[in-house]
C-alpha cells in the first residue's frame, strides 16, 4: 500500500508538471502587451514600463521565464497579483477552504443520495417510481448548474425572501443561521448534478449485480429483501461507484466554482473569474496549478476506497 | 458432527416434498406469455436421492425455482401446489418474500447452484456468507453461529477452516468454493438439498468428490438430496430414482435401474443410445436425436418429442400431449404408445439401429509427429516488468498421428491441452522439440514459412457462439480460410465449395447467408467443422469441440466428425475433459496431468487397463449411465485438489497426490516407459 501510494504520487508529480507547462504557455500567448496589466494602469511612462519589463523578465526567452516560475513555484512563490498587489498564495489560501467547503458538502449528500435513488430506481425496475427518478435524474443531469443557481435565487430569495442570494460567511463570523442559509442554495445547485449522476451510476451498477448469481443465492439462502439488497447488491454495486469518485469530484469542484460566481462566494471560482477578467495572469496560473493537485488527489483517495470496498484489489499489483 | 443431529434413524418411506402440477409462464417484453413448465409433479421422500435429468431448456432447474419461489420477475408459477411434510399447506400460497416462505427457502430446502465461481458473494467473506445462513435460521447466538460455520466447514474438508473464515471467495478454487456452498447450505440444517448442475463446472475428480461428499451427508445425516443434472451418468451412480424431463415436462419417472434398463419413453431410450459411455464397446456407433428440443414458445399441443420420435405414429400428432401413467409399477411414461405398440416399434427400430461401426482405416502416413515439445512461460511483475517465475506449461511431450486416427488428449483443467493444441498450431513457439508436420519441423520456423504449413492444420474450437464472426455471414466464414491461402481463382469456384463443405457437414447451403446467431449452437459447430475443412487440411485439431453442445446434439456432432475422417482419412488430434467421449472418438489416447504425460495407450487398453494411478483415479471418477455397473465400481478418491502448474513439484507431478508415492516420486520425474503394444506409462511403481 505504502509503494504503491509512493508511485501514484510520483505519478501526481509528473501530471502537475505537465500542467504547468500547458497554464504557463497557454497565458502566455493571450495578446495584449501584459506590462499595462501588471501595472493596473494605462498611462505608463517609458521608465515605468521598461522597469515592469524587466522586473517581468519579458526581455528574457518564454522557456527561461517558465524555468524562473518554476523555481519560484518549488520554493513556494506562486507570484504577486497584479490587480491585488498581493502575493497570490495569500489571496488563495483564504480562498481555497472556501471552495473544498462547499464541494466536499455537495459531494457528502449526493453519493448517498444518489446511491439511495439508483438503487430504489434498480429494485423497482421498470416500475413507475423507477421512469419517475430515471426522468429527474435525466433533466438535472442536463441542467446547467448557474441557470439552476439562478431560478432557486429568484425563488427562494427574491419571490419569497426566505433566503439570502448572496453573502457567504462562516459560522465563526456570521453564525450558524446565517451561514447554514447562505449555503442551502450553492450546494443544492452544485449537489443536484452530482446526485443525478449518482443515481444514473447505481441504478446500473445494482441492475448489473441484481442479475448475478451470487444475489440468487442470497434469496436462495431465504434472507429478506433488505437484507439482500443492503448486504449484497449496495456492497457490491458500490465499486464502481467508488471508481467514478475521482472523476465526479473534479467535475463537482469544477461546478462549485460557477456557482460561487452566480451566489457572489468568495472562493477560488470568483477569483479566477474576476482573475481571467483582469487578466491577472499569475493568478490564473496558481488556481489552474491548485484545482489540478485537488483532483490529483481525488483520484488517488478513489484508488485507496477501491482497496476498502473491493478485496480482490490489492494496490501492489498482486490482484487476482 | 455435534451440531448436526443424526436422523438418519428415523428415516421413513414418507412424502417430504410434494411438487404437484406446476405450470411456470414467463412474461416476454412484449407482454406475451410463455409457458416454461407445463404441468410437472415430483414426489421427494425423506432421506432419498432423486435425479432430474435433462437436456438445458427442459426446465429441470426452472421446476426447482418454481417451488422456492426464486423464479426470476417476468417468470410466475400459474397453477401448481407445492406441500412439505404432507401438512396440506401449500407454500406457493405464502408471497414469496413473506416470513413463511423464508423459513423453507434456504431453512428446510436449500440449494446449490452451478457456477461455483460467482454464486457466492465476492466482497464478503466465506465464513460470514456461512454464518448468514445459520443466523437466518437457526436460532444461535454470533459466536455460536461462528463456531458451527467453522465446523461446517470442517465437515465439507476445507483444510484450517478456522483460519480460512475471514478469506474472500476468490482465495478459494471452484471446487473449494462449491464446498463452500455445500457447508452454507447445510449450515442451516434443511431436509432437503437441491445439486441444481452443481457439479457441471468442476473437473472429473472433484465432481466425484463432492457427490460423493454429498451421498455421504445424506446417509448420515437422512437428508434429502434432489441431483438436477444433464449428465446421466451422475444420475446412475447417485440417485435412487429418476425423473426425465423433456421440453417443460416430466416423461418419464422410475427407479434408476428401471430407467436405464427399461426406459420405456422414446426420448429417454434415444438419449441412452446417444451418448457414448466409459464401457461401451470400440465398434458402438451413437445414434443422435435428430433436430431439436422446440423453444418453450412453439411448444406442439401433441406431444413435443413427436417431431424427433422414431417410434411416433400418426396417433401421436392428433392426440392431446400425453399424460404420465403406470406402465410397470412404480415406473410412469407420458407416451401415446401402449406397451405393444412399443415393443413391436422398438424392434423394428432397434433393428436399423444396430449399425456396426466399420473398423477404422488407419494409414501408415504420419502426418504429424511431435518429439519432447517443451512450452515453457514467464510470469512478469511490476512496472518494469520483472521476470518473477517461470514455468513449463507442456514438458518433453511426444507423439505421432497417422491418416485416419484419432488421438484423444485428456487431461483436468490446468493440464496444458490447450497449450499443447496451440504450440503444435504454432501460435506460441515452443522452447524445445520437433513438431513434424509430414516429415518436416515447423518448430522454429517464422510466420512467412509457415503459411503453406498452416493450410495443413485446422482447428475447431470450444465455444461454437463466440468462435464464429458474428458480423460474417457462415458462408463468408467457411470461404476466409480459401481467401486466406488463395486457392481459388475464380469466386464462383469458390463459392461452389463453400455450398460443397455446406453439405458435407450436414448443413443446407441455402443457410449460408445467414449469421451465426440464426443458427443453433450444434449448428454452429456444424459451420466451425466446415471452416476448418476450408482448406483441405490433412490435420484437424479438435479443442473440446463438443463440450458446450446439449448430450442430443453432441451424437450428432461426434457422427459428423467420424464419418468426414472415414472419408477423407483426416487426422484428428481430439481435446476434451469428457473421458467417454475421448474413448468413443479416438484410437489412441495421451493422459496429461499438471503439463507431462502420464500415460498413452491405444482406448481400449487404457480404460481396460489404466496403469498410472492418476489414470486409474480419473476413470474411476467418471460415472457410467448405468446403475448395475456403478453399484459394482469403486471410486478411487484423491487427496487434495490438482495445484496450478506453476506450484508444481520438483518430482512427478503427481507425486503429491498419489497413493503410491516414494521417496524417489519427489525427487526425480518418472520417464515414459514402454509396457508393451505401446502402452507408455510415466511411473516408477506401477
Amino acid at each position: 500500500m505504502g509503494k504503491y501510494l509512493l508511485k501514484r504520487l510520483g505519478q501526481m508529480v509528473i501530471v502537475v508538471f505537465v500542467v504547468t507547462l500547458l497554464t504557463f504557455f497557454l497565458v502566455d500567448m493571450v495578446p495584449g502587451d501584459i506590462v499595462y496589466n501588471a501595472a493596473g494602469r494605462d498611462d505608463l511612462t517609458q521608465e515605468e514600463y521598461d522597469q515592469i519589463y524587466y522586473e517581468l523578465n519579458l526581455d528574457k526567452s518564454t522557456a527561461s521565464r517558465y524555468v524562473i516560475w518554476l523555481k519560484n513555484l518549488l520554493s513556494g512563490n506562486l507570484g504577486y497579483s497584479y490587480v491585488y498587489r498581493r502575493p497570490v498564495w495569500d489571496m488563495l489560501k483564504e480562498k481555497i477552504p472556501t471552495t473544498l467547503y462547499l464541494s466536499f458538502l455537495a459531494m457528502l449528500i449526493s453519493v448517498p443520495l444518489g446511491v439511495l435513488f439508483g438503487s430504489i430506481s434498480a429494485i423497482r425496475r421498470k416500475k413507475p417510481s423507477d421512469t419517475i427518478i430515471t426522468l429527474i435524474a435525466n433533466i438535472c443531469n442536463c441542467l446547467p448548474q448557474f441557470w439552476i443557481g439562478i431560478m432557486l435565487m429568484l425563488f427562494f430569495s427574491f419571490r419569497h425572501n426566505w433566503l439570502p442570494s448572496v453573502g457567504f460567511g462562516w459560522p465563526a463570523r456570521v453564525g450558524w443561521e446565517r451561514h447554514i442559509k447562505t449555503i442551502i442554495m450553492p450546494v443544492i445547485c452544485v449537489a443536484l448534478g452530482g446526485i443525478a449522476g449518482f443515481t444514473r451510476q447505481s441504478r446500473s451498477a445494482m441492475l448489473e449485480v441484481i442479475r448475478q448469481d451470487y444475489i440468487r443465492t442470497a434469496r436462495s439462502k431465504g434472507l429478506s429483501n433488505a437484507a439482500v439488497n443492503m448486504k449484497h447488491m449496495v456492497r457490491n454495486g458500490l465499486i464502481p461507484i467508488v471508481t467514478i469518485l475521482g472523476s465526479r469530484l473534479a467535475r463537482i469542484l469544477s461546478g462549485s466554482m460557477i456557482v460561487e460566481n452566480v451566489f457572489s462566494i468568495p472562493g477560488m471560482g470568483l477569483m479566477a473569474m474576476t482573475s481571467i477578467n483582469n487578466k491577472d495572469i499569475p493568478a490564473i496560473q496558481a488556481i489552474v496549478l491548485i484545482s489540478t493537485i485537488v483532483a490529483c488527489l481525488a483520484f488517488i483517495l478513489t484508488d485507496v476506497l477501491y482497496v476498502l470496498v473491493d478485496p480482490r484489489i490489492s494496490l501492489d499489483g498482486s490482484a487476482d | 458432527m455435534g451440531l448436526i443431529t443424526n436422523r438418519k434413524e428415523d428415516k421413513l418411506v414418507e412424502d417430504l416434498l410434494n411438487i404437484e402440477n406446476i405450470k411456470t409462464d414467463f412474461r416476454n417484453s412484449d407482454k406475451s406469455e410463455i409457458r416454461v413448465l407445463d404441468g410437472v409433479s415430483i414426489q421427494l421422500k425423506r432421506g432419498e436421492i432423486i435425479g432430474l435429468v435433462g437436456e438445458s431448456g427442459s426446465g429441470k432447474s426452472m421446476t426447482m425455482l418454481s417451488a422456492l419461489q426464486l423464479l426470476p420477475g417476468n417468470g410466475k408459477v400459474k397453477e401448481g401446489t407445492v406441500v412439505l411434510d404432507d401438512n396440506g399447506k401449500n407454500l406457493l400460497d405464502y408471497k414469496p418474500n413473506s416470513n413463511a416462505m423464508r423459513d423453507v427457502r434456504g431453512g428446510r430446502i436449500g440449494m446449490i447452484f452451478q457456477e461455483p465461481m460467482t454464486s457466492l458473494n465476492p466482497v464478503m467473506p466465506v465464513g460470514e456468507q456461512i454464518r448468514e445462513s445459520i443466523s437466518e435460521h437457526l436460532n444461535l447466538s454470533k459466536a455460536e453461529g461462528k463456531a458451527k460455520a467453522i465446523e461446517m466447514m470442517e465437515m465439507v474438508k476445507i483444510p484450517d477452516a478456522a483460519d480460512r473464515y475471514n478469506e474472500y471467495p476468490m482465495q478459494f478454487s471452484g471446487g473449494m468454493r462449491q464446498r463452500i456452498m455445500i457447508a452454507m447450505v447445510l449450515a442451516a440444517e434443511p431436509d432437503v438439498l437441491i445439486a441444481d448442475e452443481a457439479t457441471t463446472a468442476l473437473d472429473v475428480t472433484t465432481q466425484a468428490l463432492l457427490l460423493e461428499m454429498i451421498k455421504d451427508l445424506s446417509v448420515r445425516t437422512g437428508i434429502s438430496v434432489v441431483i438436477v443434472t444433464h449428465n446421466l451418468g451422475i444420475v446412475a451412480r447417485y440417485a435412487e430414482r429418476i425423473y426425465v424431463m423433456y421440453a417443460g415436462n416430466i416423461v418419464e419417472l422410475g427407479d434408476a435401474v428401471g430407467i436405464f434398463h427399461k426406459p420405456y419413453h422414446p426420448y429417454t431410450k434415444s438419449l441412452l443410445k446417444a451418448i457414448p459411455r466409459l464401457d461401451d464397446p470400440i465398434d458402438r456407433v451413437l445414434v443422435p436425436i435428430e433436430g431439436m428440443p422446440p423453444s418453450p414458445a412453439n411448444r406442439p399441443t401433441y406431444c413435443a418429442f413427436y417431431p424427433r420420435c422414431k417410434y411416433a405414429e400418426p396417433k401421436c400428432r392428433e392426440l392431446p400431449k400425453p399424460e404420465l401413467f403406470e406402465i410397470f409399477p412404480d415406473h410412469f411414461t407420458a407416451c401415446h404408445l401402449t406397451l405393444e405398440d412399443f415393443v413391436t416399434k422398438a424392434k423394428q427400430a432397434d433393428v436399423s439401429l444396430s449399425a456396426v461401426r466399420p473398423p477404422k482405416k488407419i494409414e501408415d502416413t504420419v502426418c504429424i509427429e511431435v518429439k519432447n515439445v517443451t512450452k515453457s512461460f514467464t510470469i512478469y511483475k511490476g512496472l518494469m516488468k520483472k521476470k518473477v517465475a517461470e514455468f513449463n506449461a507442456i514438458e518433453d511431450i511426444s507423439f505421432f498421428v497417422r491418416r485416419g486416427e484419432t488421438l484423444g488428449i485428456v487431461g483436468e483443467s490446468g493440464c496444458g491441452k490447450t497449450t499443447l493444441a496451440r504450440t503444435i498450431m504454432r501460435m506460441y513457439e515452443p522452447d524445445r522439440g520437433e513438431i513434424n508436420i509430414f516429415g518436416t519441423d515447423i518448430s522454429k520456423m517464422k510466420p512467412k514459412e509457415l503459411v503453406p504449413y498452416r493450410k495443413n492444420m485446422a482447428m475447431v474450437f470450444q465455444d461454437p457462439s463466440s468462435s464464429l464472426d458474428p458480423r460474417k455471414t457462415a458462408g463468408e466464414s467457411v470461404a476466409e480460410p480459401m481467401i486466406i491461402h488463395k486457392i481459388y481463382d475464380d469466386p464462383a469456384e469458390m463459392s461452389d465449395r463453400v455450398d460443397e463443405l455446406f453439405t458435407l457437414v450436414g448443413l443446407d447451403p441455402m443457410m449460408r447467408d445467414r449469421f451465426p446467431h440464426n443458427f443453433s449452437g450444434g449448428q454452429r459447430q456444424r459451420i466451425g467443422v466446415a471452416r476448418a475443412l476450408a482448406s483441405n487440411p490433412s490435420i484437424l485439431l479438435l479443442d473440446e469441440p463438443i463440450s458446450a453442445l446439449d448430450v442430443s446434439i453432441q451424437a450428432q456432432v461426434i457422427n459428423l466428425l467420424e464419418d468426414l475422417q472415414s472419408k477423407m482419412g483426416l487426422a484428428y488430434l481430439f481435446i476434451a475433459h469428457d473421458l467417454a467421449v475421448v474413448k468413443h472418438i479416438s484410437d489412441k489416447i495421451l493422459v496429461m496431468y499438471l503439463g507431462r504425460v502420464m500415460e498413452e495407450a491405444s482406448s481400449e487398453d487404457l480404460y481396460r487397463d489404466p496403469i498410472h494411478p492418476y489414470t486409474q483415479a480419473l476413470l474411476s471418477a467418471v460415472p457410467i449411465a448405468d446403475p448395475v455397473i456403478e453399484r459394482q465400481r469403486s471410486f478411487i478418491e484423491l487427496q487434495g485438489e490438482v495445484p496450478s502448474v506453476i506450484n508444481r513439484a520438483k518430482g512427478c507431478p503427481f507425486c503429491n497426490r498419489c497413493r503410491y508415492a516414494t521417496e524417489q516420486c519427489f525427487a526425480e520425474c518418472p520417464q515414459a516407459t514402454d509396457r508393451g503394444g505401446g502402452h507408455m506409462v510415466a511411473c516408477f511403481n506401477k
